[in-house]
């Protein structure tokens, strides 16, 4: 990666609007669950056509989910990655420190 | 979908109403954050923070990128789902109202069911209707 032109502070900015987006995802997936199967367990909607739905709808509400998933994960190593960054910026202003007062 | 898969005694339509709008504005969430995290990412690369892992989730959020369109369509049928049924049970609500009306307002004895309940409630039987059973 070329990290030189980013600074730490707005990569962990840009992985905190992520992890905020995600955790968005996350609550929406819960809610929408939650409604289907009020909609369900009322006994209101009955028959194939409502198991075939419920069947469709978790099955994209899975996929969002292991896709939320993934995302944290990268926002998990991009952090990370960051974080290295900035440790070897501050090693390298050290050793140039050093060497200055040397 | 027919009204026969419908239980319109189980929920009331206006709750009904409200559980597909629900269901509907928190997919338009779920396409809104996964737009903005595809718009973040991209930001990241704009600024010059290139590489594979970067490169790697723009390109997946670009071919996943028909699952929010996707979503957004899935929650949008279920709302239409919902609000049929909600116009099913608000025209069998006109109906069972108008027949009432009907009786309410008609000459006791000329008055005649109308067909489509002799329809749905002799429908196995076969009998013909006789408003002397009935009063």
């Amino acid at each position: 990666m070329n990290g030189m032109a980013i600074s730490y502070d707005a990569i962990k900015e840009l992985c905190a609007e992520c992890n905020a987006d995600r955790e968005a995802i996350y609550e929406s997936i819960e809610v929408i669950k939650q409604k289907l199967n009020q909609v369900i367990e009322s006994g209101f909607w009955v028959g194939a056509d409502a198991i075939q739905f419920q069947a469709r709808m978790n099955d994209k509400l899975a996929q969002l989910n292991s896709t939320a998933n993934w995302i944290n994960q990268v926002t998990r190593e991009l952090e990370k990655y960051a974080s290295k960054m900035k440790e070897q910026e501050q090693s390298r202003a050290g050793q140039m420190y050093s060497s200055m007062e040397g | 979908m027919n009204s026969a898969n419908f239980n319109v005694t189980a929920m009331n339509y206006q709750e009904l109403r409200e559980l597909s709008q629900s269901i509907n504005s928190n997919g338009e969430k779920i396409y809104n954050s996964l737009n903005h995290i595809k718009s973040t990412f991209a930001r990241m690369q704009d600024a010059g923070f290139a590489g594979s892992t970067l490169r790697a989730v723009i390109d997946t959020l670009d071919k996943i990128g028909g699952l929010p369109e996707d979503v957004r369509r899935t929650c949008q049928s279920f709302k239409n789902y919902a609000e049929q049924a909600i116009e099913e049970v608000e025209a069998s609500e006109n109906k069972i109202s108008g027949t009432l009306t009907a009786i309410i307002n008609s000459d006791p004895k000329t008055f005649e069911l109308p067909d489509w309940y002799k329809k749905e409630k002799f429908a196995n039987t076969g009998n013909s209707v006789n408003i002397d059973e009935i009063s």
